[in-house]
C-alpha cells in the first residue's frame, strides 16, 4: 500500500483540528470586536494589529503572564521536588509492587478533574476537613481556600502526575551497577545521589518540568475555583475576554501571545539540541 | 604474610546457601583466581568482599581489621565490575578520579595521580573522552585504573576479559598482570575459564556448590586435583572408574573397561576399594596396533599401561588432533595428539587399529 495513502488520515486530522484552528484564531487576533452573531468583524477584511498592542499596552495583561509564569514555575518546582522521591521510591521497589504502585500514581485520573478539584474545596473551606482537624487540636481556622496556597497546592496535585511518570521511566532504566561502583569508590549514599543518580536523570526532569510547567501556564479551572480574586492569571484572563467580555479578538490574541511564548523557547531548546 | 582472613563465611538467598562456612586465607600481593561454574558461589564470595552482601554468618578481616560490617564506602576495597560500570556522564579523567574526590585528596593531586594511572593503563590521551567513545578493551583498562585510584588493599575483579575477544583478552591479560606487577596489590578476580585462570593465577580457588573444592598454586591444581569433580573441570577429560589391587608403594590399579594400570605413587585407598583415575588426553600416547595386540583377548593384561582399540573419531584443532579411541575393554578415551610441525598428514583415520599407551605418572588417582 502506498505510504502516502496510509499517512492521508493522520496528515488531515492534523490540518482540520490543528492547523486550521491556529489559522483561525490567528485570524481572529487581527479582526475587531462588535455587537453581534459572530461578535466579530469578518475574518481577514481589514486586518488590524490594535489587539497586540492594547496587550502590551495594558498592563493587566502583562500581569496575568507573569502571575501564570510564577504559578507554572513554582508548581512545577514543587511537583519535581514532590515527584522525585516518588519515583525513585518506585522505581527502586521491588519489581512485584511496581506496576500497582504506578497504578496508585493514575489512579486519580479515573475520576472527573473538576470533581478532584472540587473535593479540594471541601478540604480546604474554612468549615472543610483541615480546619476542622486544627480546630479538634485545639488550633485556630486557617484561611486556606480562595489563596495563592489553595491554587499552588491544586495545580501540583493536579499536574504531579505528569512529574512522576517520565522521572519514573528515566529511572527504572538506570543501571545499579552505576551506584554500586560509585558506593565502592567511597561514596556514601547522598554522595551517589548528587553525582550518579541525579545527573543521569536529567533528561527525565526536564521531560517532567516541561509536561507541567506548560498546561499549568495556561491554566484556568484551578486559580479560579481555589484560587483568590488576586490570582488574575493569563488563562482566566482569556476565559474573561471570551465569556464575560465577548470580545473574541482580544481573547484569540491573548490565546496566540500564550503560544507563542511557550513555543518560541521550546523551538530554541530544540535548535539548540 | 596473610592479608585477607575469610573464616567461616555464610551466604544465604532465602532458603538456598550460596556459600557454606567457607575458610579462606589470601596473601599480600597475591593474583588470587577464584574459578568455579555458574552457580558455584564465587560472584556471591566477590560481592561479599566487596560489601554488597551482608553474610549470615562469618568473618572477613582484611590487614587485621574486620570489614565483616562494613558498607561499600568505608571498605579499603575497590572491584572492576563484569559490565565495567563506567559513569557515562564523566569523561575518562573523572571516571578515574572519582575515588580519589571522595577521600578528598587536593585537586592538583588528583590531576597527578590521575594522569599517572592513565599512564599505567596505557591511555594516556583518552582523559578527555567519554566512555562511549572507547573500545571495549580501552573501556576495561579504565575501570582498572578507576578501581586501583584509591589504592586499595584489595582489588576484586569480577570477570575482567569474559567481554573482550579472544586476540584482546591475551593482550589484556598480559596488562593485568603488569599492572599487579607494578602496583603490588592484592588482586582476587573471578572467572569461569579454567585456561585463564592457569596462565594468571599464582593461586587458584575452585568453588564448587558454595564451598572451595581445592585450593593451590596451578600446577598443583592441574596436576594433583584432589576429587573427581576438580580433575573434571580442569579438563580431564577421561575419568574412569577402578579398583585398588595393590595400594602401596606404587599403585596397581584395575581400570573397568580397560585392564590393570600402573600408577606412580601409593593409593589414597586400601586395596580392594574403588576409586577413580583421571588420565589426561595429552598423556596419552597413540600408535598403529600390532598383531600382538589384535590377538589378545579384550581386558587382559598386555605390557604395562597399554590397551588395544579403534579410532570412533577425530577432531583437528590446529596445534593438536583429537581422537576419540573405543577401547576393546569397553571404555572410551580421549587421545590429543600433538601435532608435530603442524603437519597433519599420514594421521590415524576413523575406523584405524590403534594402541593407547601411557606413562605410570599419568595416573592420577582421585580420592572418592
Amino acid at each position: 500500500m502506498n505510504r502516502s495513502a496510509v499517512l492521508a488520515p493522520v496528515w488531515l486530522w492534523l490540518l482540520l483540528f490543528v492547523a486550521l484552528p491556529v489559522v483561525i484564531v490567528a485570524a481572529l487576533s487581527f479582526s475587531s470586536s462588535i455587537p453581534g452573531v459572530p461578535p466579530y468583524t469578518p475574518l481577514l477584511q481589514s486586518p488590524d494589529p490594535a489587539n497586540y498592542a492594547a496587550l502590551t499596552e495594558d498592563a493587566f495583561y502583562l500581569d496575568a503572564a507573569l502571575k501564570s509564569l510564577a504559578v507554572a514555575g513554582v508548581s512545577s518546582v514543587l511537583c519535581l521536588l514532590i515527584g522525585y522521591p516518588i519515583a525513585l521510591a518506585i522505581a527502586r521497589a521491588p519489581e512485584r509492587w511496581r506496576s500497582l504502585l504506578l497504578l496508585g500514581v493514575m489512579l486519580p485520573f479515573w475520576t472527573g478533574f473538576l470533581l478532584r478539584i472540587t473535593a479540594w474545596i471541601g478540604l480546604l473551606r474554612d468549615e472543610g476537613w483541615i480546619n476542622a482537624g486544627l480546630q479538634a487540636m485545639g488550633l485556630s481556622a486557617l484561611r486556606l481556600l480562595y489563596t495563592d496556597f489553595a491554587m499552588y497546592v491544586g495545580v501540583t496535585y493536579a499536574y504531579l502526575p505528569f512529574m512522576i511518570l517520565p522521572l519514573y521511566a528515566r529511572l527504572s532504566r538506570r543501571d545499579p551497577a552505576l551506584e554500586e561502583a560509585a558506593a565502592d569508590l567511597g561514596a556514601d549514599p547522598w554522595t551517589i545521589f548528587r553525582t550518579v543518580t541525579l545527573p543521569l536523570s536529567v533528561p527525565g526532569i526536564v521531560a517532567g518540568l516541561a509536561l507541567v510547567f506548560i498546561p499549568a501556564m495556561g491554566e484556568y479551572v484551578i486559580p479560579e475555583l481555589l484560587g483568590g480574586p488576586g490570582a488574575q492569571t493569563i488563562g482566566r484572563a482569556l476565559w474573561n475576554e471570551f465569556f464575560s467580555n465577548r470580545d473574541w479578538p482580544m481573547a484569540a490574541t491573548v490565546a496566540n501571545a500564550l503560544l507563542l511564548a511557550l513555543l518560541v523557547p521550546m523551538v530554541a531548546l530544540r535548535a539548540r539540541q | 604474610m596473610a592479608d585477607l582472613e575469610i573464616a567461616g563465611l555464610t551466604v544465604r538467598y532465602g532458603p538456598a546457601v550460596a556459600l557454606d562456612r567457607l575458610d579462606l586465607s589470601i596473601n599480600s600481593g597475591e593474583m588470587f583466581v577464584l574459578l568455579g561454574g555458574s552457580g558455584s558461589g564465587k560472584t556471591t564470595l566477590l560481592r561479599a568482599l566487596g560489601g554488597f552482601i551482608q553474610p549470615a554468618a562469618g568473618r572477613i578481616v582484611l590487614a587485621g581489621q574486620d570489614i565483616t560490617a562494613l558498607p561499600p564506602h568505608r571498605r579499603p576495597v575497590n572491584t572492576t565490575f563484569q559490565s565495567y560500570a563506567l559513569f557515562p556522564h564523566m569523561n575518562v579523567e573523572d571516571n578515574v578520579g572519582f575515588g580519589l574526590r571522595r577521600q578528598g585528596v587536593p585537586r592538583a593531586e588528583i590531576a597527578r595521580r590521575v594522569s599517572a594511572l592513565l599512564d599505567l593503563v596505557r591511555l594516556g590521551e583518552f582523559a578527555g573522552r567519554r566512555p562511549d567513545a572507547l573500545s571495549g578493551g580501552q573501556r576495561q583498562r579504565v575501570a582498572l585504573a578507576r578501581a586501583l585510584a584509591p589504592r586499595p588493599r584489595l582489588l576484586l575483579l569480577d570477570e575482567p576479559l569474559s567481554a573482550l575477544d579472544r586476540s584482546l583478552r591475551e593482550q589484556t591479560r598480559q596488562e593485568l598482570l603488569r599492572v599487579q606487577r607494578e602496583t603490588g596489590t592484592t588482586f582476587v578476580l573471578v572467572t569461569h575459564d579454567q585456561d585463564e585462570a592457569l596462565a594468571v593465577a599464582s593461586r587458584i580457588g575452585l568453588l564448587h556448590e558454595g564451598r572451595l573444592a581445592q585450593v593451590g598454586t596451578p600446577a598443583e591444581i592441574y596436576e594433583r586435583p584432589s576429587s573427581r569433580f576438580v580433575a573434571a573441570f580442569m579438563g580431564a577429560a577421561n575419568i574412569l572408574p577402578g579398583t585398588v589391587r595393590t595400594a602401596a608403594p606404587d599403585a596397581v590399579l584395575d581400570l573397568h573397561g580397560i585392564g590393570p594400570a600402573q600408577a606412580a605413587g601409593p593409593a589414597p585407598a586400601a586395596a580392594g576399594s574403588t576409586l577413580h583415575v583421571a588420565l589426561r588426553p595429552e598423556r596419552l600416547r597413540l600408535a598403529p596396533a600390532t598383531a600382538q595386540h589384535l590377538s589378545t583377548p579384550p581386558g587382559t593384561a598386555q605390557g604395562v599401561n597399554t590397551a588395544p582399540g579403534t579410532v570412533t573419531d577425530s577432531a583437528y584443532r590446529g596445534g593438536t588432533i583429537d581422537h576419540q579411541v573405543r577401547l576393546h575393554g569397553g571404555a572410551i578415551l580421549l587421545v590429543s595428539q600433538p601435532l608435530a610441525d603442524g603437519v597433519s598428514a599420514g594421521l590415524l583415520a576413523p575406523g584405524s587399529a590403534v594402541a593407547v599407551s601411557w606413562p605410570p605418572e599419568a595416573c592420577v588417582l582421585l580420592p572418592e
